[in-house]
This record gives structure tokens, sequence and C-alpha cells, in this order.
């Protein structure tokens, strides 16, 4: 403590006495220049002790305090005590966001073609899918998708076709068809036949549309595509089902069908679509098998980018399938491996990758809550 | 020279406890014990009597209104609860300050027990004025040490206890707020 923090605590002893400012000053002359402001503001201070609420206003205070905990008991006792309670307050939140959520899901779930919600919808309804834990399921989860997207486009027909729902449709019938690629014989036929169905029944949506508006057109093309899908599994289930060529088919076939497949069918995929099936040409030419050469005859099956009836695509596809199921070294690499295709477009190859303010401020009992804890 | 026996740690509890609860006793109690005090830190921020008088009514009001939201520091209960009631004080003075209010003409005379001379009155009143706004450029700490230490008659260790400082930063607040009310106050009469 300085010397003069000393004389002025001195003072200030002093004046709380009783004393007087200039008293005080005239022991000490030499401070007198700093003391004087700071002992008046101390006496002015001092002074304040004698003050006191006037009757009146006391009694007006105190009646204003008698009203607001009349108004408070009242509000606790219709409810707003237990508001007041901080986590009562966090679980009437929760309850809130967890009943929007619930709402919302809802209204998702109950969604119609045309609704805001239909989008999502039929998302959320394909999701199955993707953590489906072998190609079996993929399939059968796709398959659901589809039908359900079928159902509402049944129930919509003549209200104008639903882009959402046919677009999701057909994606998920593309989806069914190419994890079912992977899978033996019989099973690749049965998706083939839900396939079929399915491109009947929008057939038959076609029809029921009519001219409205071209939709009968839109449902035609999607059975078509539906068709497509339906005809190029059917292909997989010949020869590819024994384990492996015979020795003898695989010269006599591979020299005449490669020619024809790079040269004179290439250009069909060249639409945006093909672009991912590009490389299956060049995945046919390093399986030197002979089943390679019947599937090149029997190609004249719509494609999917197309909708042509013939292409390299189909082709190429089923060789892929092929491929899988063949247990030739020619196929392992496309097998999980880098190898060429393989593992690319999640197709065959892919082997499952799978207040306060210093005194600031309105809400001063608010901000003044925690003061000094 | 403490003007008022201070609520006790023991005391204070369970009259907060009871206040919100609703008893009127408790509240009454509460009153009673902090009106004046309050009325006195608030006279000395605005310098006018009838708004302080005002602002300690308000002040009741808002206690009821919170009182739910305060929390009772249990290591220092009837410090922390007269800070909070401080910090309210502070806040109504300081909103009283951005909303400009005047100060009315006169000091009631009333709220003196013995009435001085009308000149002094004028006096002290204008003391009182330039002394609410040098106190408005300290620190809400050092405006509470200075008013209770000098207004209240607390003793530093009161002060430290309601602040949670210590008795030496008590000290050493005072100097400096007095040494910055004193330039404030000489600036003013310059």
């Amino acid at each position: 403590m300085s010397d003069f923090d000393a004389i002025l605590d001195e003072c200030t002893e002093r004046i709380a006495s009783g004393e007087t400012v200039a008293a005080c000053i005239a022991r000490y002359p030499q401070y007198a220049a700093d003391l004087e402001p700071s002992l008046v503001a101390a006496e002015a201070l001092s002074r304040l002790s004698a003050y006191s609420m006037t009757e009146p206003a006391r009694t007006q205070a105190q009646a204003r305090m008698r009203r607001e905990l009349v108004a408070a008991g009242a509000a606790q006792a219709h409810g707003a005590g237990w508001w007041g309670q901080g986590w009562l307050r966090g679980l009437a939140g929760m309850a809130a966001i967890l009943f929007l959520v619930m709402l919302l899901g809802a209204n998702v779930a109950a969604s119609q073609p045309g609704d805001w919600g239909y989008p999502l919808r039929a998302v959320v309804e394909r999701a199955p899918a993707r953590f489906a834990p072998d190609a079996d399921g993929r399939v059968r989860a796709e398959l659901r998708a589809a039908e359900r997207r079928l159902a509402d486009l049944d129930h919509h027909v003549g209200r104008g076709v639903s882009s959402d729902a046919l677009a999701s449709l057909l994606a998920a019938d593309e989806a069914a068809f190419e994890a079912a690629l992977t899978l033996p014989g019989p099973e690749r036929a049965a998706v083939a036949a839900q396939l079929r169905a399915h491109a009947e029944t929008l057939e038959r949506l076609a029809t029921r549309a009519g001219g409205e508006q071209g939709d009968g057109e839109a449902f035609r093309l999607a059975a078509q595509r539906a068709q497509a899908f339906a005809g190029q599994l059917q292909l997989g289930p010949r020869p590819d089902t024994s384990p492996g060529p015979s020795p003898t088919e695989t010269p006599r076939h591979t020299s005449t069908v490669r020619p024809t497949l790079t040269t004179t069918m290439r250009p069909a995929t060249r639409t945006p679509l093909a672009s991912p099936e590009r490389a299956r040409p060049t995945e046919m030419q390093v399986t030197p098998r002979a089943t390679v050469a019947p599937r090149a005859t029997h190609t004249p099956e719509p494609q999917k980018p197309t909708l042509t009836p013939q292409g390299p695509r189909a082709t190429s596809t089923i060789e892929a399938s092929r491929r899988t199921r063949t247990p030739e070294p020619a196929a392992t690499p496309g097998e999980g491996g880098p190898g060429p295709g393989g593992g690319e477009n999640g197709e065959p190859g892919d082997n499952g990758g799978g207040g306060d303010h210093d005194g600031d401020g309105g809400g001063g009992g608010n901000s003044g809550a925690g003061g000094g804890q | 020279m403490a003007l008022q026996p201070a609520l006790t740690d023991d005391q204070i509890t369970p009259l907060v406890l009871a206040c919100r609860r609703g008893e009127a006793a408790a509240a009454e109690a509460l009153y009673e014990f902090y009106v004046d005090r309050i009325y006195r830190y608030l006279l000395a921020r605005t310098g006018d009597p009838h708004t302080a008088e005002d602002l300690t009514g308000e002040l009741f009001v808002r206690m009821i209104e919170h009182i739910g939201r305060f929390k009772i520091n249990p290591d220092r209960p009837a410090a922390s609860f007269s800070a909070w009631l401080y910090r309210i004080a502070g806040n109504l003075a300081a909103d009283h300050h951005r909303r400009g209010m005047r100060f009315s003409e006169e000091i009631p005379a009333a709220t003196r027990a013995t009435d001085p001379e009308p000149s002094v009155v004028a006096e002290r009143r204008e003391t009182a004025a330039q002394l609410a706004a040098a106190l408005e450029h300290l620190t809400e700490e050092q405006r509470l040490v200075v008013i209770g230490k000098f207004a209240e008659g607390m003793s530093n260790r009161e002060m430290a206890g309601m602040l949670g400082k210590s008795e030496g930063a008590v000290e050493s607040m005072q100097h400096r707020a007095l040494r910055r009310l004193g330039s404030l106050l000489r600036r003013e009469k310059m």
C-alpha cells in the first residue's frame, strides 16, 4: 500500500467517524489536491447512510411485491411452476422435436406421387437394398421397392404419370437386374419373370392411361425397358450354367465373334447411359471361352440405354455374369480385384465392396441470477 | 458502522426457500432486511430519491419473479443472495441511465433525519448528481465496494465475502475506486 493509500484509508475512517473533509486535509496539506476530491466522494457516499425510503414509498413497494407474490403463486398453481424447471423444459423440447420427426416421417411414409415427400419416400424404401448382405437380398429389396412404385402408379393412373415414381421404378428394376446377374440360373430366371411381370403391368397401365397427355407412351417406354432387363436375364441360364465351356468351342467362336463385337456393335453403346459398359467388350476379349460365341448370336435384346433391340451392352452384361460364374482363370481378375472391369460400378467383378453487462441489460433478474456464485 | 445486522447464512437459506414456495412472511422478511440497503445503493447510482424508490419497488418485484432461478451458493449463502440482489439493482440502474432518465429537482425532506439548510441541501443535491455520474465510470465491483463501505458501513471482510474476493483485493479496489471518483469529481468542478 502506498503512502497516499494509507493516508486515504486513515482519512476515510475519520470521515466515517464524523470528521470533516477540511479537517482531514489540514492534516496532510501536501496531499490536499489529491485527497480532497476522493474524500468529498467518500463523504457524499457516507451521507447516504442517513437516507431511507419514505414511508409511502416503502408501503407502495411492499404492496407491489405482495401482488407479485400472489400472481406468482397463481401461476404456479396453474402449472407455470413446473415449466420453470429446466429439466422439464428440456424434456418438453425433446418431446417436441421427436414429435416433429415422427410427424415428418409419417408425412413422408404416407406421401403419394406428386407430394413433396414422395421422392424421399422412394429413396427411403430403396434403402434396404443398400444394406442387404448379398445379391439375393439386394434383388429382393429392389423388387419390393419397384412393386411399391408400380402400386403407386397403378393407383394414380389417369391423374397424370408421376415421373418420380416411374424413374424410381426403373432404377429399382435396373438395380435388381444388375444384382441378379450374379445369381445362379434358376434364381435369375425368377427375377426375369418378375421383371417381365413389371413390364406387363406397365403395358396395362399404358393402355389404361391411353392418350392422356402422352402418359401412355411414357408407360410403354418404361415397359420396354423392364422387358429388356428381363430379356437379358433370361439369356443367362444357357451354356453358362455349366462349370466351363468345352475346349472345342473356344477356338471356333472367339475368332468369329470378337471382330463383330468390336467393330459393328460398339457404336451402339456410345450413348451416355452406356458409358460404364464400354469396358465390357474388352473384358470379353480377355475371356477365351466358347460361351461368348453363342451369346453373340443371341444379342437382339433391347438395350438399357437406348431400348434398341440389340447392341453389345446386352452381350457384355451377360458376359460379365458368365465370367463370375465360370471358375476360369480369365474370370478371376474381375472378382473383387483390380482386374479389367472388375470391381467397377458394383458389378459382378465387385467383391462386395461394398446478461450480464456490468449492470446493463434489461433482463436484470435473469442475468443477475448467477451473481456472486 | 453496520447499519443493520447482517443476515446469517443459517437464516438466509430457509428464507429464500420459503420465498420460492410463495410464503409471504419470508418475502416480507427479505424485503425488510434489504429494502433500505438497496434503496441507498440505487440512490447512489441515480442521485435521485424518487427514482431510487421506484427502482427499489421494481427490484422486489423482480426478486419474486426470478427467485426460482436463484441458486444458493452453499459455501456462502447470504453473500451470494446479497450479490444476486445487488446485481439486479445494478441492472435496473444501468437501464435507468440508458433510458436517459433525468433527476428530479428535489431531495424529499422526509428522507433525512435531520434537515440541513436549504443551501446545503442544494449543494448536496449537486454533489449527489455528480457522484452518481462519476459512479457510472467505475466497474460494478468498484461501485459495490465504495457504496457498501461508505453508505452501508460494511467491513472489508463483509465486502470480500459478498464479492467472493480476498480482503486485500477489496481494499485495493476501494483505493482505486476512490482515486478514480476523486479525479472525476475534480474534473467536474473545473
